[in-house]
């Protein structure tokens, strides 16, 4: 199983719930950054490289490059990727990956516009 | 002596005592001090054994109900409960239980397995500005309005009982929030129920169970919430760690929400559907 470098650590830190971006703690995403680290890479080509049930988060990391992660109490960790910032006006194109405790996917969907 | 002591350990909040204990052991007390000292007057204790209650304001929470007694059309088929949630980790609230506590009127309030209760409307209560308090200490749990509609799945809630929801909770000030983390959120200090009217107010609903996605529905229109609409912001916060506490969301983040209240363009009857993080896709 591939574990991004930095996940456990965080995983240590988490009395109550974190927001990170993996690699380096890079910033969130931004409306004019690619939301994978292939720019290339379309959020339902992205989702299909995505295996629930089987892939991992070293994996998706692997895959799709950093994300924005929110990993809870209960251990169940959400991953996104984004084509735009947050905001009462946000309307971003979203790729979000659930992980379940053992940090295999348990779901994905993808959101896009209205 | 030793006595005054084991009541001051007490006391102190090594141990929480209901109500009646605390009464009880007072009782203990004068009447130890009855047998020492014969010179001592009764006493009277007043005082709560929870010295730092969650309560909230009986008058308060009336407003509210007669806010929804007013707008019940919004949600015509639902009734109004009030729920309450932990708000910390190891908070148990199987036992709570709620007292209404004037200065010389007291009576309970059954609360629900669900953890939801109705009020009775007591006008010795109002006159008294009583409060209602648990036996819970503050800033252990938050409080909420619950508007159901019945029939719909578990799954699924009214876009109508949420508006109300979110009305009804602010006119009862329910809301915990410390004004540091609404105010990173909003901008703005929030407690009255014209701030629900807001397109994208962050009255935080939670759902019952975690959710990995939230869809508003209504006939053909279909619409999933952004990310940041869920989690309390959590996405976006990179102070998240620091605000929590200070967050009524503290331990329901995964279930935490915000619809977009005042966007008329969805009527009330528009369906929210969640999708849970356990269960099937």
């Amino acid at each position: 199983m591939i574990r991004h470098p930095s996940f456990k650590s965080v995983t240590m830190a988490l009395a109550a719930v974190i927001t990170l971006t993996l690699a380096g703690c890079a910033g969130l995403s931004t409306s004019t950054a690619p939301p994978f680290r292939d720019p290339a890479l379309t959020m339902s080509n992205a989702q299909t490289l995505i295996v629930a049930g089987q892939s991992k988060r070293g994996d998706v990391a692997a895959a799709l490059g950093p994300a924005t992660i929110i990993a809870f109490h209960s251990g169940f960790e959400v991953w996104a990727y984004r084509t735009a910032t947050a905001g009462a006006d946000s309307n971003p194109t979203e790729l979000v990956i659930l992980f379940d405790p053992t940090g295999i996917v348990r779901k994905t969907r993808v959101r896009t516009p209205s | 002596m030793k006595l005054l002591t084991i009541f001051r350990t007490l006391a102190g909040g090594q141990f929480r005592l209901t109500r009646g204990v605390y009464v009880l052991f007072a009782a203990s007390l004068c009447g130890y001090a009855t047998a020492q000292t014969s010179k001592l007057a009764p006493v009277t204790i007043a005082a709560s054994a929870n010295r730092d209650p969650a309560e909230k304001s009986y008058r308060k929470m009336l407003q509210g109900m007669d806010l929804f007694d007013q707008e019940h059309g919004t949600a015509p088929d639902a009734a109004l409960r009030f729920k309450l949630l932990p708000r910390k980790y190891g908070t148990e609230l199987d036992t709570v239980e709620l007292t209404v506590i004037g200065k010389q009127v007291e009576f309970g309030v059954p609360v629900s397995v669900d953890r939801t209760f109705t009020l009775v409307r007591n006008a010795q209560a109002v006159a008294e500005d009583a409060n209602v308090t648990p036996n819970r200490k503050f800033l252990t749990m938050t409080w909420r309005t619950d508007i159901r509609t019945p029939g719909l799945g578990a799954n699924t809630r009214r876009l109508g009982d949420l508006r109300l929801e979110c009305r009804v909770g602010m006119a009862s000030g329910l809301i915990s929030n410390s004004s540091t983390f609404i105010g990173r959120l909003t901008s703005a200090v929030i407690d009255t129920p014209a701030y629900c009217e807001r397109a994208a107010p962050q009255y935080l609903f939670f759902a019952d169970r975690p959710l990995f996605s939230v869809m508003l529905v209504n006939g053909a229109r279909r619409e999933v919430l952004a990310l940041d609409k869920l989690y309390g912001g959590a996405s976006d916060n990179p102070n998240l760690v620091s605000d929590l506490p200070f967050c009524d969301c503290e331990v329901l983040l995964d279930r935490t929400y915000v619809l977009p209240l005042g966007d008329r363009s969805w009527p009330d009857n528009t369906l929210v559907e969640f999708e849970f993080m356990e269960g099937a896709p």
